[in-house]
């Protein structure tokens, strides 16, 4: 037992190098596999969710991403929903715009939203009985996200 | 009202995430009690701990009733309730921390009630578990404070006693294991950690109380 | 007492003969030509040049003066120090040149643009778990320190040496490791044993209210590299309060505890990925034993030890406690040669040296390959910082 003990200990010991060898010399590697492998992503609270609509305007474009509620377990009472407003390649954002954005399809959660790029504020107008208000907007590598805090209607 | 689902699984959240709380705070009260002592079977030990559990559901539920009550009453504006949770949450804080960073301080509710414990250890021994749970279930310790202004939230008894009856369940997960605690290999090491831990958490709740505090004063 | 053939005067002494230090460095010479050198073409620009070759030169030097002198954490100290040294020099000139500010702003973190770091990793654990989601403004595969690259590096170093970790690779702990060791003499010499428990309370606490709230309540709240790093731009009071913790803690923990009682007061009593990278060391392969037999109890390696990671308990059962970071300062400083490196699971004494090296290859290895990036970025700024006056390339 003491003998199998330690032929097994040494054994570990001796994968320690070879290990961080193969870690070093695949670096570009593994971290692809890693992340494909486990699925991991950063998280929507941070990211704004995937985009589930895009619209094409004369100018510009949106795109509207989930909305986030999401919880360790289950759905927050509280979250957000992510607009995009994106210039055409090269180009910059009109001065003011003004769109309705349909969340999900639920009249709760319609937004409608009105954008002054050169100031980078956000004013709601009429909007549904879940939207709470505007929580910020944000420079994105291309265009600005504006972040509509909701009431969850679930 | 807010569905019963929708409490339910908050109630086992929150129990969940409060349950640490109890632990540090009661756990090194509970545990001389429950450790199995020489001479007791391990069988003993558990049923012991189904009494403390049932204890301290009962002193859960009777804190559901005071919550819908609560609800109805104190904590029905904002403000009001802001104030008080901002309080609660200093003044739980402010033990927690005394408690987990001063070696001498005690921090579970059952400690004060020793003198109870004491008379209900003589007059009926087989009960001292289930009195010590329902002491631990009336304690104002942080999770609790938190459960409470939720509860409060329900809308309705059946609401909140629902959240009660699932934050028992979210925070026995912490304390059922506890009777296996005779056979960890470092008990102390435990204890330490928890009680340290509980300081911690104490930090965050003054933290939470001030935020509390300050947006009750701008509510 | 038996007597075992050494190459010093002194018993148990791991140093080897000259031409054995000869053999024994040539494989690491190898490797870091490989890693380093290797690969690329050599670059043209002298400011980039020079640092390349001198952390390969420093590196081999440390290595075989390791090997001869059979001292570790003299040598191995060097190299950690001046990796976190070079480290604090490189990044903030970097974050200037890749995004253009310190301070991070919203834009930043809803772009994905915050550099990870192993400090979050704990944190990140169960909502990974439960919602298959990283819990940092950062990204997963592109840019400057990506969470997929740091994790890999993390899991390996991991692997092959448990919390070793801290004291070869965190280029944090080398600012607390340097600034320990800057009295001979400590101001505070007794720190109650309970306080060494405070990291796992600590990490408790953090990794419940991260996964509650689904965000790195440490790096918020508590971390205090975020000091010498980056922190949220100072727009309101909120992120005003974060400063001020950040830096109550560095100065607290990270100068002022090391300096007075010349241990790593950051690491052995505050970070909670350290406590959590302790539990690693149950998996790993190496750790530091005692030989009791040899052991006259003079509480030398209890003195010197950063991390409160031998005490009269531990001491008694031959062992360090689950927080030791492989540093080797208590084998430099045992007057009996009874502190040893060990292979798990084999004999203890015949194999003193052997076991050392064996975690020597891998655990300097890492140490120069990880900070290589560090020290000659840091260099380079230093140098770019001579002759432009400026740490930023435009
Ligand atoms: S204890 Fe923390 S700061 Fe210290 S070396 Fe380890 S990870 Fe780094
Ligand atoms: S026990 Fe020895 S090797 Fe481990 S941290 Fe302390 S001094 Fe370093």
């Amino acid at each position: 037992m003491a003998k199998l003990k330690s032929v097994l200990g040494t054994m570990w010991a001796l994968t320690a190098l070879p290990l961080l060898l193969v870690m070093f010399f695949g670096f570009t590697h593994w971290p692809k596999l890693l992340v494909a492998a486990t699925g991991l992503e950063v998280s929507p609270w941070f990211t704004g969710g995937k985009v589930v609509a895009s619209v094409d305007r004369e100018g510009y474009a949106i795109r509207v991403h989930r909305p986030v509620f999401d919880a360790l377990v289950g759905q927050r009472a509280k979250g957000f929903v992510q607009i995009d407003f994106v210039p055409p390649e090269g180009g910059s954002l009109p001065a003011v715009v003004e769109e309705s954005v349909d969340v999900g399809g639920n009249p709760a959660l319609a937004i409608r939203v009105r954008v002054d790029t050169a100031t980078r504020t956000a004013t709601l107008g009429a909007s549904g009985t879940h939207v709470d208000g505007v929580e910020g907007v944000y420079g994105l590598a291309r265009g600005l996200g504006v972040r509509v805090a909701l009431r969850n209607p679930a | 009202m807010l569905p019963i689902g929708q409490l339910l699984g908050e109630g086992v959240v929150v129990g969940l995430a409060g349950g640490t709380g109890c632990l540090a705070t009661c756990g090194p009260v509970l545990l001389p009690y429950l450790l199995a002592e020489e001479g007791r079977s391990r069988w003993a030990s558990v049923l012991a701990l189904g009494q403390l559990l049932l204890g301290r559901l009962v002193g859960y539920l009777a804190i559901g009733i005071l919550a819908w009550l609560a609800g109805m009453t104190v904590l029905a504006s904002p403000r009001w309730r802001a104030w008080l949770v901002g309080t609660a949450y200093l003044g739980v804080a402010i033990l927690m921390v005394a408690y987990g960073f001063s070696p001498a301080a005690k921090g579970c509710a059952a400690t004060p009630g020793a003198g109870i414990l004491a008379r209900v250890r003589t007059r009926w021994p087989k009960l001292l578990p289930a009195a010590l749970g329902l002491l631990t279930g009336l304690n104002l310790c942080p999770p609790f404070v938190v459960a409470i202004t939720r509860a409060a939230d329900a809308g309705g008894l059946a609401g909140s006693l629902a959240f009660f009856s699932a934050f028992f369940v979210g925070t026995s997960v912490y304390l059922a294991p506890l009777p296996l605690l005779g056979w960890l290999r470092r008990p102390e090491a435990v204890r330490t950690t928890a009680r340290l831990a509980a300081g911690v958490v104490g930090v965050y709740f003054a933290y939470l109380g001030l935020v509390n505090l300050i947006g009750g004063l701008l509510a | 007492m038996s007597s075992t053939p050494t190459t010093t005067s002194r018993p148990w002494s791991p140093g080897l003969s000259w031409p054995k230090t000869a053999l024994a460095a040539l494989p690491m010479l190898l490797l870091t030509a490989l890693m380093l050198l290797g690969g690329r073409p050599l670059p043209h620009d002298p400011l980039r040049l020079v640092p390349l070759l001198a952390v390969f030169v420093l590196s081999n030097v440390l290595f075989v003066l390791m090997l001869r002198t059979g001292k570790t954490d003299r040598f191995r100290a060097i190299l950690f120090v001046t990796v976190a040294v070079c480290f604090v020099l490189s990044f903030i000139p970097n974050l200037l040149e890749v995004r253009g500010n310190i301070g991070l702003t919203g834009d930043d973190l809803v772009q994905g643009k915050t550099p990870f770091c192993h400090m979050v990793i704990p944190m990140t654990v169960i909502p990974a778990a439960l919602t298959r989601t990283i819990i940092f403004p950062g990204s997963m595969l592109t840019g400057f320190a990506a969470i997929g690259s740091m994790l890999v590096l993390w899991l390996a170093a991991t692997l092959a040496l448990g919390r070793g970790f801290c004291s070869w690779g965190c280029f944090f702990g080398g600012l607390e490791d340097g600034l320990s060791r800057v009295r001979n003499r400590p101001l505070v010499k007794a720190i109650g044993k309970r306080w060494t428990y405070l990291p796992y309370a600590v990490l408790g606490t953090v990794v419940v209210i991260s996964a509650l709230t689904l965000t790195p309540t440490y790096c918020e709240w508590l971390c205090p590299f975020k000091s010498v790093t980056e922190f949220n731009a100072l727009t309101n009071t909120r992120a005003v309060a974060q400063a001020v913790i950040f830096f109550s803690l560095f100065a607290g923990l990270v100068v002022v505890g090391p300096v007075v009682t010349r241990k790593r007061t950051q690491c052995g009593l505050f970070c909670p990925m350290g406590a959590f990278q302790g539990f690693t060391n149950k998996l790993n392969a190496f750790e530091v034993r005692v030989d009791r037999e040899r052991c006259s109890d003079c509480g030398q390696c209890e003195k010197v030890c950063p991390t409160f990671s031998l005490d009269r308990e531990s001491l008694a059962k031959g062992g360090t406690r689950v927080s030791c970071v492989k540093c080797g300062k208590c084998v430099d400083a045992c007057p009996k040669g009874a502190a040893a490196f060990h292979i798990k699971g084999t004999a203890l004494r015949p194999q003193a040296r052997s076991a050392r090296l064996l975690f020597l290859y891998p655990a300097f290895l890492f140490l120069t390959v990880f900070g290589s990036g560090m020290i000659q970025d840091g260099l380079y700024r230093v140098l770019l910082l001579v002759t432009t006056g400026s740490m930023i390339a435009h």
